[in-house]
């Protein structure tokens, strides 16, 4: 870590609180990020709990809503991070930068493949910000997954794939099965990546795509595409 | 001498759980078509209708992705190992 005081001064958005931004969340916490903004719509549902390990029966008895579930799990054990629930469904780019901006980093990990687009759409408009946010856009299902780390400069999410699935191509995790340590691995391994690239540090993610399938990682790294807006924005 | 193709998770119930498949080929395109005679359907889960790849998928030969290289007529011999990446649209 660069400096533990420049965390602590951070502000992460985490969009999706499953189980990706669930091990996400206490990654960063554990890390010294300073400012947590919990996004989600999700109330927590017992299927939940094999891998989304913070809640509780009691959460999911009371119907409670992620980001506070969340939050109160969080605040229990990390007293002095500062925790902001934002219980909504997010619907595009635009909706994204509104909260992203002032943070420094966003950790996206929700099941819609459009807002993964959108995620980056928001980081690449923020460019020309003072101070342009990082982010790592995450996804996982059965028992493999892959996050993309995206830098203030280089290649974005459009340059790695250039549309979404379409949905007859898309499987949830409802339907798909999700093995719930690999979720975790996903989870806490993009949440490390985002923590180096706040810093400022080399990272296997930064700029590149990193996969786990078959219990192994490997990475390739994303070249600008040549016909991606993200070429020119904030310059 | 074979190219070896890495197959990914979603598409190895079609290779018989084969995460490679070796085939003869000179570039891209050929080696992808020879993956197709060996296990009939990969092309159309890889290639669209009108000859590309698809849009939520990309090929890499080596290290390199194909699209910036010469897509499916991008040169390849037998030290070159062709990866094949979806991305994953699931989501937890």
């Amino acid at each position: 870590m660069t400096s533990s005081r420049s965390l602590a001064s951070s502000t992460v958005l985490i969009v999706g609180c499953g189980g990706l931004g669930v091990p996400a969340a206490w990654t960063l916490a554990a890390a010294g990020v300073g400012r947590l903004i919990l996004c989600d719509d999700d109330v927590v549902e017992i299927s939940n709990l094999h891998r989304q390990v913070l809640y509780r029966d009691s959460d999911v008895a009371a119907a409670r809503a992620k980001v506070d579930a969340l939050a109160y799990a969080l605040r229990r054990r990390f007293a002095g991070v500062e925790l902001v629930p934002v219980r909504a469904r997010l619907d595009g780019s635009g909706d994204l930068r509104a909260l992203l901006e002032g943070a420094d980093g966003l950790l996206e990990g929700t099941d819609d493949p459009g807002l993964k687009f959108a995620a980056s759409d928001a980081l690449v408009a923020l460019r020309g910000a003072e101070r342009p946010p990082v982010g790592v856009i995450a996804a996982a299902i059965g028992r493999r997954g892959q996050f993309f780390g995206q830098l203030r400069r280089g290649a974005c999410f459009r340059c790695l794939f250039e549309a979404p699935p379409p949905p007859a191509a898309v499987a949830s995790c409802r339907v798909a099965g999700i093995l719930g340590p690999v979720a975790l691995e996903v989870g806490a391994l993009a949440a490390r990546s985002l923590v180096r690239l706040l810093a400022g540090q080399p990272d296997a993610a930064a700029g590149a795509l990193v996969r786990l399938q078959s219990g192994r990682l490997d990475r390739v790294v994303v070249p600008i595409a040549a016909d991606c807006p993200c070429r020119d924005a904030g310059h | 001498m074979a190219i070896r193709i890495k197959i990914p998770t979603p598409l190895r119930k079609m290779t018989a759980g084969k995460d490679v498949v070796e085939v003869e080929g000179s570039n891209v395109g050929d080696a992808l078509r020879a993956l197709e005679a060996q296990h009939p359907g990969m092309w159309t889960k890889i290639v669209d209708d009108s000859g590309k790849v698809r849009r939520f998928i990309n090929v890499y030969a080596g290290d390199e992705d194909i699209r910036f290289l010469e897509g499916l007529e991008t040169a390849v011999d037998a030290r070159t190992e062709i990866s094949i990446i979806p991305a994953i649209a699931g989501g937890v």
